[in-house]
């Protein structure tokens, strides 16, 4: 079976002493970000960037990643113990999550929340490994002309699955493809957009943009908005789950892992999106859905593993086809680059040990995380002592620091003050930066792809419709934007919003 | 007169013609080229237009919409915040890591009530030699710590 030698190279690679270290450093800053509400996955690896240059690529990409599946498996600590949720994903899981942990039933929660977790891990780290193969061979096959668009189905699927108004999401991809094209053009050697910056000559860098309109913007929306949380002294008597709790949750387990698995995968998807349609599908399926919201056990095994089934799978654009499905994988894309790898299906062919052991660390880190979230539960917990008055300015020390360390440029820092208030203006007028932060990476990558194709069609605009992959792409793509504008859709789209 | 608009979407379209408007001015001089051989201000030139044409559009838009308000900002934490960042790119490089992170905790401290200097003060120090340990001793970083 070639899964199980891949795995095998990919075990090898995910099991040496360092790797395992910088997978255990991974899972731990992401619970540590996950727990602490005010500071996303997002923030930190954009932070840590810097830390990566030295490391070989495989270990960079396996801490990162740990960062992002460990955060999901955090934030629920937070949303079931304090009903504040630690991250987005989790939102959910305050609603029945707190419900139980006020009825004395905290343990059995966060068990839940942790076996589901684990299972969900697992399950989507064999279904990565046995999608990227298919997927990645059938990408070598790419011309530029269906690169154009897969890139554009990306895109516009991401908008579908993004909260909020469609069109105003769609413009935002347009600014950030826009904004991606600052710099000197590949094509002609012409700098373009930089006023005579020499900072500006390679673009705008990647991470500024993501400091700021993630890090300082939503700093700033939590400063006006934030009452100080207040810890619920729950005292945790017995984690461990009742024989009918086991019973009731492990369907939903399986249902939200099924779920999240598949809503992952597609661009745009992430942790978010599979927790919230999995509450909605546990209450469809419910023998008597009034006990939700009043502490069933399903509503925290469901979203809780959708979410960590959805962060795993959301890797797989990344890693077959090097297109990036959320901000986040954006920001690994960009940590591949600075290693000198160009992210793309070639990557699994030529560079199995990173590819495999990346997929490989996954499953050893939800394991660390199931046994450290458990026993070590005080210790998170009393981290959300620390009070935000001091974690912001911490937060802000490092952004500032991490900015200015990926180019030892200062220019970036200031990046980082500009792309911070038209964040936080974004906020306010109701616009979601995310889409930006897409078409931002994506911009330079469909720019010179789309020349590229038209130099090979002589400028001819149909070659998109009469290649049979691309059309089909392209057709996919206009299927989701016609969704779009059916009433019905829309309005799943703002209910789930409101959820 | 009876206030009108919808300002969330007005500003957002101002947001775009903007945007466009400066981006227009700055590749105002790249050659287009045709579309088999396209120059490099080709794909800059439509998106420009694509974004000023929807910029006026939600203008338009928002001004004939039923009035919704424009959400007030927070100005105490937004200065305080962005004046923090712009502290640290002000002092980094002459007075070096130590003063420049102690300079921007105090000043974000600004942005809540009560301000606690006396209690961000040694705070900073604090986060200043843990970065100073981390970034330089740790990563081997070149950065500069001190004014001398």
């Amino acid at each position: 079976m070639e899964l199980f030698s891949n795995l095998a190279i990919g075990f090898a690679t995910a099991a040496t002493p360092a790797n395992l270290a910088f997978c255990l450093i991974g899972v731990a800053i992401g619970t540590l970000v996950g727990v602490l509400p005010g500071i996303s996955p997002l923030t930190t690896v954009a932070m840590l960037l810097p830390f990566t240059f030295g490391l070989p690529p495989a270990s960079a990409l396996i801490m990162l990643s740990g960062i992002f599946y460990g955060a999901q498996y955090g934030g629920s600590t937070t949303a079931i113990l304090v009903n504040v949720p630690g991250e987005t994903s989790s939102v959910i899981t305050c609603i029945d999550g707190h419900q139980m942990a006020r009825q004395g039933r905290a343990g059995p929660a966060l068990a839940i929340a942790a076996i589901g977790s684990f299972f969900a891990g697992t399950v989507a780290t064999i279904a990565i490994a046995l999608m990227s193969v298919p997927l990645a061979y059938f990408a070598l096959k790419f011309t530029a002309v269906e690169t154009v668009s897969l890139i554009i189905l990306g895109l516009i699927s991401a908008v579908v699955l993004a909260h909020g108004s469609a069109i105003k999401a769609i413009l935002m991809i347009v600014v950030g493809v826009f904004l991606g094209l600052v710099g000197i053009d590949v094509n002609s050697g012409v700098p373009r957009m930089t006023f005579g910056l020499p900072q500006l000559a390679d673009g705008i860098g990647f991470v500024p943009v993501a400091l700021g309109l993630f890090g300082i913007a939503e700093m700033i929306h939590n400063l006006a908005t934030r009452q100080d949380r207040a810890l619920i002294d729950t005292r945790i008597s017995s984690l461990m789950p009742s024989r009918s709790d086991l019973l009731t949750a492990a369907p939903a387990i399986l249902r939200g892992t099924g779920l999240g698995t598949i809503l992952g995968v597609l661009p745009g998807g992430g942790a978010a999106l599979p927790a919230f349609a999995a509450y909605a599908l546990e209450k469809k399926v419910a023998r008597d859905p009034s006990r939700f919201g009043k502490g069933a056990i399903e509503g925290v095994a469901g979203p809780e593993s959708a979410n960590n089934a959805g962060a795993q799978t959301s890797f797989v654009p990344m890693l077959t086809l090097g297109i990036p499905s959320n901000p986040l994988m954006a920001l690994m894309i960009g940590a591949l680059m600075i290693q000198g790898i160009q992210p793309g299906p070639q990557v699994m062919t030529k560079q199995p040990e990173l590819f495999w052991g990346v997929i490989a660390s996954m499953w050893i880190g939800n394991l660390m995380l199931l046994v450290m979230n458990l026993p070590l539960i005080g210790v998170w917990v009393s981290l959300l002592r620390v009070p935000y008055h001091l974690l912001f300015p911490a937060i802000l020390a490092l952004c500032c620091i991490g900015a200015y360390s990926v180019s030892n440029n200062l220019f970036d820092v200031w990046l980082v003050l500009l792309f911070g208030f038209i964040g936080y203006f974004f906020i306010k007028i109701g616009v979601e930066p995310a889409p930006l932060v897409l078409g931002f990476v994506l911009g330079p990558m469909l720019e010179e792809h789309f020349r590229r194709a038209m130099l090979i069609s002589g400028g001819d605009m149909t070659v998109f419709l009469t290649r049979p992959i691309s059309a089909v792409l392209l057709a996919l793509a206009a299927a989701f934007l016609a969704a779009l504008l059916l009433p019905k859709i829309r309005a799943g789209r703002e209910g789930l919003k409101e959820a | 007169m009876r206030a009108r608009g919808n300002l969330p979407d007005v500003a957002f379209g101002l947001f775009l013609v903007a945007l466009a408007l400066f981006g227009l001015y700055a590749t105002f001089g790249l050659s287009i080229g045709t579309a088999s051989d396209m120059g490099p201000g080709y794909v800059p030139r439509a998106l420009e237009w694509a974004v000023l044409a929807s910029g006026i559009g939600y203008l338009v838009k928002g001004l004939l919409a039923g009035f919704t308000p424009m959400p007030s900002f927070a100005w105490r934490p937004l200065l305080a915040i962005l004046a923090a960042v712009a502290v640290f790119a002000l002092t980094f490089q002459s007075l070096g890591l130590i003063i420049a992170v102690i300079a921007a905790i105090v000043i974000a401290g600004l942005a809540q009530r009560p301000i606690r200097p006396h209690v961000l003060l040694p705070f900073g120090a604090v986060v200043a030699a843990f970065s100073a340990l981390l970034f330089v001793w740790g990563l081997g970083l070149p950065l500069k710590l001190w004014p001398w």
